[in-house]
């Protein structure tokens, strides 16, 4: 992309197993299309769901361990106890709970437990290569973790990486400690993915800055991401709703982001994407994030349709996937797919027609009329009036769809909407957020959100943002029922462009 | 009678969501206190209200509060436990099975994963039928 905002070259290009040759396959063939000169680039963003696909599959993830500070209290719900029997078989091998935490006023519960600490130290000592600390009401006070993490760190050394929950999720102890331990877990897989991308681009010689893009659309620096990686979760469908937003130049919209096996349907509001109210999980794990509203349904490009004698058909939920290029019938191969029912019908042009004309067109027909449907209801679903509002389609499998969709004011099929996620990357800005509960009965409610303003400008710039910028995006507080000290959840979040890097000649 | 497992616990809480009629807190909390408490003490027992003897202690549990607070600072578990020790001290007389005092929201599971801990049964019964 230009500094204008002119998307110069796209291309799209597989993962694979080792992470860094898919990038640079993809950036080097990008490179040589845009003939862009090299030492021009001065940023690169990846977005990307390594960590996601991680948690997941339950693969590559880290030996943690998780030390929860909060007994007495909490004994009755203990670390992982929500989770699936898989992720705590991966993740739960040493746990801990042990006594210290604090009151939603900053009271200690009881004195931390150090000689505890000291102890779990040695026994973990060469065992795990992870850890996630939680404690009790950390949001509102971190002590108890710093310190634990001290002792971890002068026990274990600095190789060991530590992940508090103070940092990383906002009051909601099990969801906080899932997010954490996660966070701990996938700490390794974020660093092949920033090491992979970080040395592609260093093999094409390019001295860019790195950024990672995370759930909110906005980016952060890869020394960020590589601790606290949990936040690239959702940063997937987040990027292609923005860079729908961006290529269609609408605020306001549906957006159909049509893939291979599935289909997201999310909404736009101002540009960001709708967030979910509910609790997110993450394979299995409930956690406390926010993450974009989405409807996702199993109809992509490579989705299998099934013909049964009577006439009777399934749409999916299966797909060939990647494999579409050997296993649809347009290109050879002996499965029915979406887009081959596309081709037959004259829809696409795609493959080699003559490959499916042999086929029930009456038949296919109601196939074709089925998926409509199917995109239709989730368009629906998604929407909060019965008035028809704009539908952006994007990603690769969006040629399947028509140009008229029922509940659509207009249908938009923007240019380069292959790679909507890519450009939603690109063209982020980068934050930073804090979320903290304040006893406002002690420094008053103007001095508290003063005070949170503060703390999330200079997240921001740490996370590599130009400080004349910044603006703050969202200010949030809810007082908590019941709680003495008129108690106060404060959530703030400041965005502003990404600083300038020394520039040696007008790009 | 009949036993309840795990799965009964998350199919009890889910009904217990629809009960709580709008109070009475998530059951979120009180069915991962109610599954850790069968995993570490064995399945519960419920028991037809007609499978109680006459003379039988059989004393409600539930807890009050504010439902924010345990968002955070989940209980240890001996609350409850405590309090039925000191009760049958007081009264002189061994406790016989709990129940719930509201069937929804929260308190439809602490009595089961207070009744799993102390191997007592519970009876099928509540106060009120629904969560306050």
């Amino acid at each position: 992309m230009r500094t204008e905002w002119e998307e110069v070259s796209e291309t799209k290009s597989a993962t694979t197993e080792d992470v860094a040759t898919g990038i640079y396959t993809a950036m080097k063939k990008i490179i040589d299309d845009a003939n862009v000169p090299r030492e021009q680039i001065k940023y690169a963003m990846l977005g990307t769901t390594h960590c996601t696909n991680a948690i997941v599959e339950r693969r590559g993830l880290n030996k943690i361990a998780a030390i929860r500070i909060g007994a007495p209290a909490t004994l009755a719900v203990k670390p992982l106890i929500g989770l699936p029997e898989d992720l705590r078989e991966a993740l739960g091998k040493y746990v801990y709970l042990i006594r210290g935490g604090h009151e939603f006023d900053g009271r200690e519960i009881v004195t931390l437990d150090e000689e505890h600490l000291y102890q779990i130290a040695e026994e973990i000592k060469g065992k795990v290569d992870s850890i996630a600390i939680t404690s009790v009401f950390s949001p509102v006070s971190q002590k108890h973790e710093q310190r634990a993490s001290e002792i971890l760190g002068e026990v274990l050394g600095d190789d060991i990486s530590v992940s508090l929950s103070s940092e990383i999720g906002s009051v909601g102890l099990l969801e906080r400690e899932n997010a954490t331990i996660l966070n701990a877990a996938v700490v390794n897989v974020a660093k092949t993915a920033a090491d992979g991308f970080i040395n592609a681009l260093k093999n094409e010689g390019i001295e860019a800055k790195v950024f990672f893009g995370q759930n909110d659309g906005t980016l952060m620096s890869v020394d960020y991401a590589v601790k606290y990686p949990i936040f690239t979760i959702a940063c997937g469908p987040t990027n292609s709703l923005r860079g729908a937003s961006y290529l269609s130049d609408f605020s306001d919209a549906i957006v159909v982001d049509v893939g291979g096996t599935t289909s997201d349907v999310g909404v736009l509001v101002q540009s960001f994407p709708r967030e979910s109210s509910l609790a997110v999980e993450i394979g299995g794990a409930r956690t406390n994030f926010r993450m974009p509203d989405l409807i996702s349904i199993g109809l992509g490009g490579g989705t299998i349709i099934r013909i049964q004698d009577n006439g009777e058909f399934t749409v999916g939920p299966d797909s060939v996937g990647y494999r579409l290029p050997e296993k649809s019938l347009i290109f050879g191969g002996d499965t029915l797919t979406t887009t081959d029912v596309a081709v037959a019908l004259g829809k696409v042009n795609l493959g080699d027609p003559s490959k499916v004309a042999h086929l029930d067109m009456d038949l296919l027909n109601r196939v074709y009329l089925r998926i409509l449907e199917m995109v239709e209801e989730a368009i629906n679903k998604m929407k909060t009036s019965a008035a028809p509002v704009p539908v952006i389609l994007v990603g690769g499998g969006s040629i399947l769809l028509p140009e008229e969709l029922k509940g659509a004011s207009e249908v938009l099929r923007p240019h380069h909407s292959g790679v909507a996620n890519a450009i939603g990357a690109a063209i982020a800005q980068v934050s930073g957020q804090i979320e903290k509960v304040f006893a406002l009965a002690e420094i008053g409610r103007e001095k508290a959100l003063e005070l949170a303003k503060e703390k999330a400008m200079s997240e921001a710039i740490n996370a590599g943002a130009d400080p004349e910028s910044l603006v703050i995006v969202d200010v949030e507080d809810v007082p908590l029922a019941y709680m003495p000290g008129n108690a106060t959840r404060i959530r703030v979040k400041a965005a502003g462009d990404l600083a300038q890097v020394e520039m040696n000649e007008p790009v | 009678m009949r036993k309840l497992g795990k799965q009964e616990i998350e199919d009890i809480a889910v009904g217990a969501a629809l009960l709580g009629t709008g109070g009475g807190g998530d059951p979120y909390i009180g069915k991962l206190m109610a599954l850790q408490a069968i995993e570490e003490h064995g399945e519960i027992t419920l028991l037809n209200a007609d499978e109680v003897p006459d003379d039988a202690l059989v004393v409600p549990s539930a807890m009050m509060g504010a439902p924010t607070v345990m968002l955070e600072k989940a209980p240890s578990g001996e609350e409850a436990i405590n309090a039925f020790k000191n009760l049958e001290s007081y009264l002189g007389k061994e406790i016989f099975a709990t129940m719930p005092i509201e069937a929804g929201g929260l308190n439809s599971m602490l009595p089961l994963a207070l009744a799993a801990t102390l191997g007592l049964p519970v009876v099928d019964a509540d106060g009120m039928g629904r969560g306050v």
